[in-house]
């Protein structure tokens, strides 16, 4: 497991990317519960900032591939499905550490009007596994690491829009509502409209399997291996 | 000398088709998504339709940012390994500046007025006089170019340089309340109308749009054009102990 320790100490090197991890989550902790929906808005737009720290973590990936640390790994004997496994199981515990931590500082500042910590947790960190898919299939299809991440950015914020995050779906045009069910964003934000309105737990299934067949076709996508 | 190599530079930003992604298509998109939603509905306090109140927020803040392109060329051509090769050049390197700052500006206000069209013949957005739509966005980007100019040869790194680009849009994004209102009170109002490039910018197109408000679209442009003579002067401080 020695790509799975060098990535915590890849990635915690670096100050600017422990403030990065806290910031936005505990930023978002603090955001008062607004009319649509009827959680903290905090925790309805924890999906976009579970796509930003993604979408960071991932780059990794592209930053060896784009200084030719993966050419120089296909000779050491690592097969690529290891160091890849290895590499996103390390991304995935950091995510999960930080959604603990958010669902946990969260429930500490709203207390009664957060609906089921433990059901919020099974959501988010099933999105992060799909953000995580997402953030590894986009950036195999580039080659410059700067122009990937800045353009992830608008990206993230275009399909938050889009999957009814910052608004509800319903007040988008027919035509693009039923659309935008591409969108992993749409069905993070339905798994947590669900939960907020009180629907039973099995109504959850259909998101979080839909979220993880997402998953499933980013990785396939994401995980071709490519040289240069 | 500058007139020809402006050329060259413009023709080096239109094959770059990362930062044109950025800063064209993704303002045209987010249009495109807001309008959507904005359907037909109309902004009370300005008085003008959200449509056209999205359109001119978005295409200035994004006009904002454009200065990144100034601050790239100028490192990569006069601050890196590259100034070896231009040191060389029977070519003076404050004229190579003075050739990136001419064509990034002019670029960015095509970029600008080409969102502008977009926004009139897809939405149908009443902008008003396109002569002063133009002029008011020539003397923003002019602005703009100008700060992040500053930023680039006035620190000694250029990532500090980066981060200052951003911080400074950022604010004054915040400042004109594109996110949420600040306090009341007659410092805080100033602060909103008169104390960035965006919230001028906004105040001269608003003015262009309604036709009230003249007066303080005229006080926006003095104060822009004094801005940019400051900077101006600034600039030219900072080019001559960076790049000598």
């Amino acid at each position: 497991m020695t790509v799975f320790q060098f990535v915590f100490k890849r990635f915690f090197r670096k100050k600017s990317n422990s403030i990065f991890l806290l910031v936005l989550p505990i930023g978002a902790i603090f955001l008062p519960v607004g009319e649509w929906p009827p959680i903290p808005l905090g925790f309805h737009y924890y999906g976009i900032i579970i796509m930003f720290i993604a979408s960071r973590l991932a780059a990794i990936i592209m930053e060896d591939r784009a200084n030719k640390t993966l050419l120089r790994l296909s000779v050491a004997p690592i097969t690529h499905f290891q160091y890849l496994l290895q590499n996103l199981l390390a991304y995935t515990g950091i995510l999960t550490a930080v959604n603990l931590v958010f669902v946990m500082l969260g429930v500490m500042v709203h207390g009664e009007s957060v609906p089921s910590p433990s059901l919020l947790f099974i959501i988010y960190t099933v999105y992060s596994i799909t953000a995580l898919g997402f953030s590894l299939a986009w950036y195999a299809i580039f080659r410059n690491k700067e122009a990937a991440f800045s353009i992830l950015g608008g990206i993230i914020i275009l399909m938050a829009m889009l999957g009814g995050v910052l608004w509800p779906v319903e007040i988008m045009p027919e035509s693009l509502q039923r659309a935008v069910m591409l969108l992993p964003t749409y069905w993070v934000a339905e798994a947590t409209l669900l939960l907020s309105y009180g629907a039973p737990s099995e109504e959850l299934v259909v998101p979080l399997v839909v979220m993880f067949l997402f998953c499933i076709a980013f990785l396939l996508l994401g995980s071709r291996r490519r040289l240069m | 000398m500058v007139i020809r190599s402006s050329y060259y530079m413009f023709r080096r930003l239109f094959r770059n088709y990362i930062g044109m992604s950025i800063l064209l298509l993704l303002p045209i998109a987010l249009i495109t998504v807001l309008g959507l939603i904005a359907d037909n509905a109309v902004d009370d306090t300005l008085g003008i339709p959200m449509k056209d109140q999205v359109a001119v927020s978005m295409m200035l803040s994004f006009l904002l940012f454009g200065g990144f392109f100034t601050m790239e060329y100028v490192k990569e051509d006069l601050l890196s390994s590259m100034k070896w090769r231009m040191y060389s050049l029977p070519y003076p390197s404050h004229k190579h500046a003075y050739s990136i700052l001419i064509s990034c500006t002019l670029f960015n206000v095509l970029q600008s007025f080409l969102i502008v069209l977009y926004t009139l013949f897809v939405y149908d957005v009443n902008w008003g006089n396109l002569v002063f739509v133009f002029i008011i966005l020539l003397t923003v980007a002019t602005v703009v170019q100008f700060v992040f100019i500053n930023f680039v040869l006035g620190v000694n790194h250029y990532k500090t340089a980066e981060r200052l680009g951003t911080g400074f849009g950022l604010a004054c994004l915040m400042v004109s309340e594109m996110w949420f209102p600040l306090p009341e009170g007659p410092f805080f109002q100033f602060l909103s109308m008169y104390s960035n490039p965006f919230a001028l910018g906004q105040n001269m197109i608003l003015a262009t749009i309604t036709g009230e408000n003249i007066d303080k679209a005229i006080i926006s442009f003095i104060i822009l054009l004094v801005s940019a003579i400051v900077l101006a002067i600034s600039g030219a401080y900072f080019g001559r102990r960076k790049l000598s």
